[in-house]
């Protein structure tokens, strides 16, 4: 699982390149984050916030999905079988 | 919390459904400085009771008010003419003709959509804390060009109140500025639409104001905040300095005949017709208030400086503000 951050502002051009906090988002379009996506903009945040607290309620940018492991993804980190 | 620096704030704002609440941000606009303040003037009270010292103090009506500073970018700038006094027209189907004339409201706009004026949410995070300002209008701007040949604006603002919001999402796009290669200055006779021609290459400096005297309105209620802002006169203005070459200016302020001004910015100085982006500043029809020119010193060059006022015209309008941008305001 990760984060997904999706920008669709209605008064811009498709093509109209979003700055979110460091992150770039094409407009009508989304980036799945990376763990260093995140921890790059935590260490941007003097006050530690992540991109969940920042985009979690946006309108225009906004953030879905967990930065947590699912059942399945820890049992695939660990390897099967195990 | 430690000190934060001016550079990590951030300024957005977004139209009103309702006029006086809160909406987050749907732009983020790149400003130089701002100095949005809370304005009131408490209550003292001189209650004679044996002391000559104010003995309680109560809340009075407030409202928020002052400049923000910024590079003109048409990613942004018809936002906040939306917010002032005009009337609005858009055209085109992308890029998008903003045509801003100005308009006779005695106050802010209730409006919730569409071409016409609209009250602002503006929100400014210092040093990552919060101020929610409603109920925002442009009570006055003023267009310049910098010595470095940047068209920049200041907008003053006037709110109706202020309270904490949740941190914004902020989403900032690349920016469009117009530099020493945007600009160009055209004269003409004054006409509901003058007929320029070739450019007049001896301005040094372009200012274009307009100030509408707006004014916090407080009515008797049981909220502080401004009942609404109100509009007075339109004051609207150029002033510049240009090299004096010819008495026909001086003469036409003697005369009290009237002009016609224009400054055009677009990327890399393209005609505005044929360009994708940029802003045209136009006064149909400007009487020279003042229009001075002297002997300053022995190296100096004989300038002339001028002020001149926008006034009305029949069938048409004292000024135009037009912005040519990709930005689709519904």
């Amino acid at each position: 699982m990760a984060y997904t951050l999706e920008v669709d502002h209605p008064d811009f051009p498709d093509d109209y390149e979003f700055d979110c906090d460091g992150i770039l988002v094409k407009n009508k379009s989304s980036r799945k984050l990376t763990e260093d996506d995140e921890l790059a903009f935590i260490s941007r945040h003097a006050e530690g916030r992540t991109v969940k607290d920042i985009y979690g309620h946006g309108t225009y940018a906004k953030v879905t999905g967990s930065s947590e492991l699912s059942g399945a993804e820890k049992k695939q980190a660990r390897g099967k079988g195990r | 919390m430690p000190a934060g620096l001016g550079g990590g704030g951030k300024v957005g704002f977004a139209f009103e459904a309702v006029m006086g609440t809160y909406v987050a941000p749907a732009v983020f606009v790149p400003v130089l400085s701002e100095d949005l303040q809370y304005m009131e003037e408490k209550y003292y009270s001189e209650q004679i009771r044996q002391q000559t010292i104010h003995s309680d103090v109560k809340p009075a009506p407030y409202h928020v008010e002052g400049p923000v500073e910024m590079e003109v970018d048409v990613n942004n700038l018809p936002y906040w003419l939306y917010a002032s006094r005009h009337n609005i027209t858009k055209t085109g189907a992308g890029p998008y003709t903003y045509k801003f004339t100005p308009g006779n409201q005695g106050s802010a706009s209730t409006a919730a959509s569409g071409a016409v004026a609209r009250t602002a949410s503006i929100t400014i995070v210092r040093n990552g804390i919060v101020f929610g300002y409603v109920g925002c209008v442009v009570g006055s701007f003023e267009f310049s060009v910098t010595d470095e040949g940047i068209l920049v604006v200041t907008m003053d603002v006037l709110g109706m109140g202020e309270a904490v919001q949740s941190a914004p999402s902020p989403t900032w796009i690349a920016p469009q500025l117009y530099g020493a290669d945007a600009s160009n200055v055209y004269l003409a006779a004054s006409a509901v639409t003058p007929t320029f021609g070739a450019a007049n290459v001896n301005f040094d400096g372009f200012t274009f104001r307009a100030n509408y005297n707006a004014e916090p309105q407080n009515r008797i209620r049981s909220d502080r905040k401004a009942s609404y802002i109100s509009f007075g006169i339109t004051e609207a203005e150029i002033e510049s300095s240009l090299d004096f070459l010819d008495r026909t200016d001086y003469d036409n302020m003697v005369a009290n005949a009237t002009r016609a001004i224009k400054l055009e910015a677009t990327q890399g100085g393209l005609d505005f017709a044929t360009a994708t982006h940029g802003v045209k500043l136009q006064g149909n029809r400007v009487s020279y208030d003042t229009y001075e020119t002297n002997l300053e010193g022995m190296g100096d060059l004989i300038i002339s400086d001028f002020t001149g006022r926008m006034i009305g015209i029949a069938g048409g309008d004292a000024y135009q503000i037009e912005v040519k941008s990709a930005v689709n305001i519904a």
